[in-house]
């Protein structure tokens, strides 16, 4: 049999078994069916009387391009760029097929998968694209623009990864930086704005990103220079493709760390145990010591501390404090060259909602929730809320001393606000250990859930309520007492939803001393 | 059958495997032990051709160990071997065999399935195994394929007491078929047995080879008290 032919079919058996598990276990629909009803939802709540001003798809194609981009340079970073899985490694990569055959069906693969997912995003712009007076075939350009982008992405990356096993990782990072990243900044300088750079059709000089944003905006307006860089962009795939195509034949080992780690991270994905940490190990191979007084769940704070000072400056701060500071410092400093309008007060009230609501979209798998899966947390002979506390201690401890960092710039230039800052300081640490604590409580519910990553979602949204409902009852009392006695409202809001967030902290203490005594690991 | 001449193995400044020499014979099982660390799996790798080699040759068959001649002439059980999520057990075998391109295996992998006890489970998806059963059904499929040697990857582990005997006895029923069996493992009793020849390595070396008996020699010793003499 054909070598092609024996890959394609072990796939389409692969989706096939895909979908007939749903007969099986009907389960396993129901993150399905949200994601149908979400989409069409989401499809139909755009009006076709809506209308995107040309601008508005520039920014957002190029959003699109750059967080792709990203990701791709972030995992070969991260040394998880590859186009197989461990199966492919114990059983493709030693039978007596061409590996030249394994990797240019593999690469087709995952640029087909992206494709399909970019097909998707393009259904569910069609609206908005139509309302804005793009026809059906134009709405093509955009999604080839998308495609040679695609397909131009994954075997850079290839490269990249496989270079970065054989030369200085870091410096290959760098150069795909220089290459791919940097010049998006020549347009931006040249206009001297960023949202002006992005516009500028200059931007679509800009090799990949730029080719694919001025291919996407033919949609539009066919340029003359679309068909420049469309020959710009083939030529890129062709070239880079037979550079790939004359070095294949020696590509195993070069994937198999990769291969190895992107499989851990799917595993840890699907069992919600994924995390971002930049891990910097300042004091990898210093002896660290620490006083041994804890005892029983205090075990796990001592045990923080020491991974937390292993990682970082010092098991207080580290890289996130440094980040605090300069976002309090960048947002007085952008305030003073006018770029925005807001009083500052208000600034760092959207600030502080920022940073949280980004805190509970990727909190879910940071440390601590873990610790449900060890049997020893369990074990441990002490009460339960006793030690999800101290799994909990240090995170709080190093946000208190972040958010100070924070709001202590704010406060000294603000003075007259000097309370509200601090109220401000109080709510968010208030607002931060609820989502901690409904971390481990969303754990201790979904924890039989065999793919986290498909209900992530569902959670997010379960854990967004449990976060905004006292934060909502807050507001309500707040606007009630503020009919009463007459006060700032806004530091009545801030005093209503730190009392609301401590009252749900107790409720889901209470709960989570119940649900975690039932887990069975 | 395998030899392997002055193999060497390197990671940057790190040698996993130092100048390594050894053959492997017709009929022949051969087990290679050693630590944590020995490198053990980075010999096995490099021999089916998954780790480029830094100097060296191997020859499998008389044909360099990655070319796809070679591969038509053994076969790899790894150490944690991962199968394919939403493939069925009977599925992986199918697939194999067209990879392999065997013909009329059927009957022989109904033989493998009911010794390893995973009949019933011949339908079942490899997400649904444990993984002692992927372990079995990695096992199964290379064994279809029949070739002249089988590297296996610290194969005991992971298995239940039966499924390990009757691994046991699948070394010796290849032996006696003719063909070549090299296995990496640190669980010394469960190679003590079978093993025609012993390889033990430390820190990337063979430093003692031979058959059980003569590297006892005179002495009433386990395999276990001979290793822990050579490695200590």
């Amino acid at each position: 049999m054909n070598e092609l032919k024996i890959l394609i079919n072990k796939d389409i058996n692969q989706i096939k078994n895909y979908f007939r598990e749903f007969k099986e276990n009907k389960k396993k629909m129901l993150p399905i069916l949200f994601y149908i009803l979400w989409f069409i939802f989401m499809l139909n709540s755009q009006s076709e009387t809506n209308y995107y001003s040309i601008n508005y798809f520039k920014n957002l194609s190029f959003a699109i391009l750059s967080v792709l981009l990203i990701i791709s340079i972030t995992n070969v970073y991260f040394e998880r760029t590859s186009y197989f899985n461990m199966a492919d490694v114990n059983f493709l990569f030693t039978a007596p097929i061409s590996p030249k055959t394994i990797l240019l069906y593999s690469i087709f693969k995952t640029s087909w998968k992206q494709l399909l997912a970019a097909l998707f995003m393009f259904i569910f712009l069609s609206p908005s694209l139509i309302s804005s007076g793009i026809l059906f075939p134009e709405i093509l350009l955009g999604v080839m623009g998308y495609a040679l982008f695609i397909f131009s992405l994954e075997p850079i990356c290839f490269i990249a990864s496989k270079l970065g096993k054989k030369y200085n990782l870091k410096a290959i990072i760098l150069i795909l930086l220089l290459f791919l990243i940097l010049p998006i900044t020549i347009p931006m300088i040249i206009e001297k704005s960023i949202i002006k750079g992005i516009q500028s059709d200059l931007m679509n000089f800009i090799p990949l990103i730029g080719w694919s944003r001025g291919i996407f905006m033919s949609m539009f307006k066919i340029s003359s220079n679309l068909f420049i860089f469309i020959f710009l962009q083939l030529s890129f795939i062709l070239i880079i493709n037979l550079y790939i195509l004359k070095t294949a034949s020696n590509y195993f080992e070069d994937m198999l760390s990769s291969t190895e780690n992107k499989s851990k991270y799917i595993e840890n994905k699907k069992r919600g145990k994924s995390k971002f940490k930049l891990k910097i190990n300042f004091n990898k191979n210093k002896k660290i010591s620490l006083k041994k007084n804890y005892y029983g769940s205090k075990a796990f704070h001592f045990k923080n501390k020491l991974i937390s000072y292993r990682n970082d400056f010092h098991y207080l701060f580290g890289i996130e404090t440094l980040g605090f500071f300069i976002l309090g410092i960048g947002a007085i400093i952008i305030r003073n060259i006018k770029f925005y309008d807001y009083s500052l007060i208000t600034f760092f009230t959207y600030l502080t909602i920022i940073i949280l609501y980004i805190y509970t979209l990727f909190s879910i798998n940071t440390n601590g929730q873990e610790e449900l899966d060890m049997p020893f947390f369990y074990l441990i002979p002490d009460s339960n809320i006793k030690k999800i506390i101290s799994v909990n201690q240090l995170p709080v401890e190093r946000m208190i001393l972040n958010s100070l960092i924070l709001f202590i710039v704010p406060s000294i230039v603000d003075f007259k606000n000097i309370l509200a800052y601090f109220l401000m300081f109080i709510m968010f640490n208030s607002i931060y250990i609820v989502i901690k604590f409904s971390n481990i409580l969303i754990r201790s519910i979904f924890r039989k859930e065999v793919d986290f990553t498909l209900m992530l979602p569902i959670i997010k949204i379960f854990q967004l309520f449990l976060i905004a409902i006292p934060s909502l009852i807050g507001v309500i009392i707040a606007s009630l007492v503020n009919n009463i006695i007459n006060f700032d409202l806004q530091i009545i809001i801030f005093i209503s939803i730190f009392l609301s967030n401590i009252s749900i902290l107790l409720i889901q203490l209470l709960l989570m001393d119940l649900i975690i005594s039932r887990i069975e690991i | 059958m395998l030899k392997v001449t002055n193999l060497t193995k390197k990671y940057k400044n790190f040698t996993a495997v130092d100048n390594v020499s050894f053959q492997i014979n017709k009929g022949e099982i051969v087990g290679l032990i050693g630590p944590n660390g020995a490198g053990k799996s980075t010999t096995i790798k490099s021999i089916v051709g998954l780790l480029r080699i830094t100097s060296g040759t191997i020859l499998i068959n008389g044909k360099i160990n990655d070319s796809i001649d070679a591969k038509k002439d053994f076969a790899y059980i790894p150490e944690f071997p991962k199968l394919y999520d939403n493939l069925s057990v009977w599925e992986h075998i199918e697939f194999i065999a067209q990879a392999y391109k065997i013909e009329n295996y059927e009957n022989q992998a109904i033989k493998y399935l009911e010794k390893y006890d995973m009949l019933d489970k011949k339908n079942k998806l490899a997400s649904d195994l444990s993984k002692g059963m992927q372990q079995k059904v990695s096992i199964i499929c290379n064994l279809i394929i029949d070739p002249e040697i089988f590297f296996f990857d610290e194969p005991m582990i992971g298995l239940d007491p039966k499924a390990i005997k009757e691994t046991k006895n699948i070394f010796l029923y290849l032996k006696n078929k003719g063909k070549s069996v090299f296995i990496s493992t640190h669980l010394l009793d469960s190679i003590e047995k079978i093993c025609d020849t012993i390889l033990i390595m430390k820190d990337g070396k063979i430093i003692t080879r031979g058959s059980i008996e003569e590297l006892k020699g005179a002495k009433k010793i386990t395999l276990e008290d001979l290793f822990l003499e050579a490695t200590e």
